[in-house]
């Protein structure tokens, strides 16, 4: 968690003991309990400091009766304090009610909410902020990036560039940046989107006959958050639309942030000019988390299931769950329901079963899918896969096929070349295998391969 | 101070007061009622994040303000036999006489009792149908989460749209919505988080009010009802409710059509086997179109009754909560309900036949 955040809210905390210290000895015992209780210091901005109260009711009395006895307690503290302001919080819990010390039975199935609270009017989904990014080495050099950002708007690092593969984070991050940005000022907008999103807003606007509009909406923004950028490509004239929007950003130092999961320069279907764009203020990479940030990204989850698992269970998943942070997420989630089904600990044995049929993915998806993603991905006709065409094109795809069937399927050699058009299984071997070397000494393969495995998971 | 009115207003009056007082305040005229004597008599109680005010008409007004216990006052005016009750400031104290008996009661200092704050001037007022809004909050509140550590999970979302209003509340294990369109100004809008204790406080005093609609004003963190003589008041909630609709599936593999007192009947029975579990086991198999429920424990023993059914789809076998689903059933006002099942490990969708207003979705258990 970004050091400054801490250290002013702990101020804050350790300002308000204190004032209640002095206002207990002016009011009644009952009194301040009854009045005092749940209040704290949620902001201070110079010489005012705000309040808050459970209630409406709360904070009239507190303004009406015991204003003088605050401020004087605050003023004794700090005599740059001018004004006390009272606002009700946002959503008060009481301090009696504590996280439950057991988790509830996590018997019957829930609802997956997490990703649907989203507030309609900056798309932020309020889960993603700085104090449930875990940090790691992995992730150290996008988050420094993300807390100067906030610290200097507009003025640090603009654009902001996140890129990595899927589940790394990005989304968490650059969400952070717009969530912590709204919490420190209220007057700014800020606005998430999805390049998806803005894409169709685009499209959307031009159909009304409105593309006027749209310019102006997108530019009254403080803040702009623009995640996957990578689903624009090929869009040319909403890229030019980003590239005017951008331009116009920059020039009056509002702070923009991307996403992608591809360094700029290598982003397929952009135009250069707003590669170039992308890439003039910091380019952060998020890769794939190390076993020690991914033993303390397991840490975090369990902690905040209200959950633990031995040490040697936590390196165990850590070592064999790579990558997407998202599929250990899913992980971690059956192994504390699992636990809490047969109600005792959990084994290694269980552990290692979970994984070993989780991790593969999952079998619903059909060979035909499998082609007809890829195909679609190179562009080519489905049904050419299935010819005994030998045309450059076709080849590289249809050696994929059989490399991402066997790999990620564990289908059989003979079946894999049986579906394919009825293809021999040492021709099957052979393209796996030539696939297997090349991907060694190209990495842009690895990249395209990568790509499709999302594309084939999703 | 001094008042005199019937014994069926003030009780009333008191007895609504005194649900929201609190039971252990430090501050101890936070569990008084406040009488106050100006034209008529207002009786109010808070308890700091719910309010209520209710104005009763009486005779032989002198102005005047007294706090004395709620439940004191309460008990003592139930146990009044006249009709007619006369109130008066003695001393500091609370007097109560009617037809022949006198109650004194011992007043506590009211300087410190809460200014509840005006709102009229604060948001827009919305006049909503008192009915309504009623079976909207009483339709859906059961399923609102009973702890605050996620307060929109823990109250009502209620929005006013496009003429209508729509009460929504989820648990995370099942969802309950209703909408009633059409009944207020297509102007209005709004929405509010409402925590569940401050609903089922509004249901009730919305049971109890004779007007045919109530003014609902949406101001700062607060919300009130006003209706002629009570005013309620609660803090709201500020937060975003999940974009429920979200979850609401769309398309099923299955769906059965079943009466719902024969539905409620065997959850009912299956209830009774199902030992502390609580679990009932849904079976349906189209091809044989019969529907089953089971329920075993090993305390108590096991069932498996059928009901007529029309079933389409495939065969499925899912357990749930008997619970989670016959909680819903008081809410829906068809006879017969349909269960569209979008598959293993998906919500069921519980509706009433040819009723839209309202939908209930809840999960099933994990294996």
């Amino acid at each position: 968690m970004c050091a400054s955040i801490t250290s002013t809210s702990i101020t804050n905390r350790e300002l308000w003991q204190n004032a209640l210290v002095q206002i207990e000895l002016g009011a009644s015992q009952a009194s301040f309990r009854t009045w005092f209780r749940n209040t704290d210091i949620v902001n201070r901005n110079g010489s005012v400091v705000y309040v808050a109260v459970p209630s409406k009711i709360v904070k009239e009395w507190l303004m009406e009766k015991h204003h003088k006895l605050i401020l004087k307690a605050l003023r004794g503290l700090d005599n740059s304090i001018r004004t006390v302001e009272y606002t009700v919080h946002r959503s008060a819990t009481p301090v009696a009610e504590k996280r439950p010390a057991r988790p509830e039975p996590m018997e019957n199935a829930s609802f997956d909410l997490g990703s649907l609270y989203i507030d309609k009017r900056d798309n932020l989904n309020p889960r993603y902020t700085f104090d449930t990014f875990v940090v790691g080495p992995f992730n150290q050099l996008a988050h420094a990036a993300a807390r100067a950002v906030i610290e200097r708007p507009g003025l640090a690092y603009n654009p902001l560039f996140v890129y990595g593969s899927t589940g790394r984070g990005k989304t968490h991050l650059i969400q952070a940046v717009g969530n912590y940005f709204k919490k420190m000022h209220a007057t700014k907008k800020v606005l998430y989107v999805t390049s998806e999103r803005f894409a169709v807003d685009y499209i959307n606007s031009v159909r009304a006959g409105k593309a006027n509009n749209f310019k102006d909406q997108y530019r009254q923004y403080d803040v702009l958050i623009m995640d996957d950028v990578q689903f624009i490509a090929n869009t040319e004239k909403t890229q030019e639309e980003l590239f005017h929007l951008f331009n116009a950003m920059h020039d009056n130092n509002k702070q923009i942030v991307f996403s992608s999961d591809k360094h700029p320069m290598t982003l397929p279907g952009f135009e250069d000019r707003l590669k170039g764009r992308f890439t003039a203020g910091m380019i952060a990479e998020i890769p794939e988390p190390d076993v020690e940030s991914r033993t303390a990204i397991i840490r975090a989850k369990l902690e905040n299931h209200g959950f633990s698992l031995p040490e040697d269970i936590i390196q165990y998943i850590a070592e064999n769950v790579r990558g997407n942070i998202r599929e250990l997420e899913g992980i971690l989630n059956m192994i504390v329901c699992k636990s809490q089904l047969k109600g005792k600990g959990i084994t290694h044995t269980d552990v290692r079963v979970l994984i070993k049929h989780n991790i593969k993915p999952n079998k619903g998806v059909s060979v035909d899918e499998v082609v007809r993603r890829i195909s679609q991905y190179y562009e080519i006709p489905e049904k050419s896969i299935y010819e005994k065409t030998r045309r450059k094109e076709v080849v590289k795809p249809r050696q994929i096929i059989m490399y991402i069937l066997r790999e990620e399927f564990s289908i059989s050699y003979p079946s894999i070349g049986e579906k394919l058009g009825g293809r021999d299984h040492t021709t099957v071997i052979h393209s796996c295998e030539k696939i297997k070397e090349e991907l060694k000494s190209n990495p842009s393969l690895e990249q395209e391969i990568d790509h499709v495995r999302t594309l084939i998971h999703t | 101070m001094r008042i005199s009115t019937t014994k069926e207003k003030i009780l009333e009056a008191v007895v609504l007061s005194e649900r929201l007082v609190g039971k252990k305040e430090s501050l101890p005229v936070l569990s008084c009622v406040l009488l106050e004597v100006g034209k008529a008599l207002t009786v109010r109680a808070t308890n700091l994040e719910a309010a209520i005010e209710i104005s009763i008409p009486g005779d032989g007004a002198e102005r005047g303000v007294v706090a004395v216990p709620a439940s004191i006052l309460s008990q003592t005016l139930r146990s009044t036999l006249g009709e007619r009750i006369d109130l008066k400031k003695e001393d500091g104290n609370l007097s109560v006489k009617s037809h022949g008996a006198t109650s004194l009661i011992k007043s506590i200092q009211n300087e410190e009792f809460p200014v509840m704050g005006d709102d009229e001037e604060s948001g827009g007022m919305i006049n909503v149908p008192r009915e309504s809004l009623m079976r909207c909050l009483q339709s859906v509140s059961y399923a609102a989460s009973p702890s605050m550590i996620r307060p929109e999970l823990g109250s009502v979302y209620v929005i006013v749209k496009d003429g209508g209003i729509t009460c929504v509340a989820t648990d995370s294990f099942r969802l309950a919505e209703k909408k009633i369109s059409g009944s207020v100004s297509r102007k209005s809008e709004t929405e509010i988080l409402i925590p569940l204790k401050h609903v089922i406080e509004l249901a009730h005093v919305l049971e109890r009010i004779e007007d045919d609609s109530v003014d609902l004003r949406v101001g700062e963190s607060q919300m009130s009802v006003k209706a002629s003589g009570v005013r309620y008041t609660s803090r709201v909630v500020e937060g975003n409710f999940p974009d429920y609709n979200e979850i609401i599936p769309k398309s099923f593999v299955s769906e059965a059509t079943v009466l719902k007192n024969d539905f409620s009947e065997i959850l009912k029975k299956a209830r009774v086997f199902s030992g502390s579990d609580q679990h009932v086991g849904i079976h349906i198999y189209p091809k044989k179109k019969i529907l089953t429920a089971t329920a075993r424990s090993n305390d108590v023993g096991e069932m498996s009754d059928s009901i007529d059914s029309a079933l389409s789809g495939e065969d499925l076998d899912i357990n749930f909560h008997i619970g989670y689903l016959a909680d819903c059933l008081p809410s829906i006002e068809s006879d017969s309900i349909t269960l569209s099942f979008a598959g293993t490990g998906k919500p069921l969708v519980i509706r009433g036949v040819s009723d839209a207003s309202f939908t209930y979705l809840v999960m099933p258990l994990n294996r």
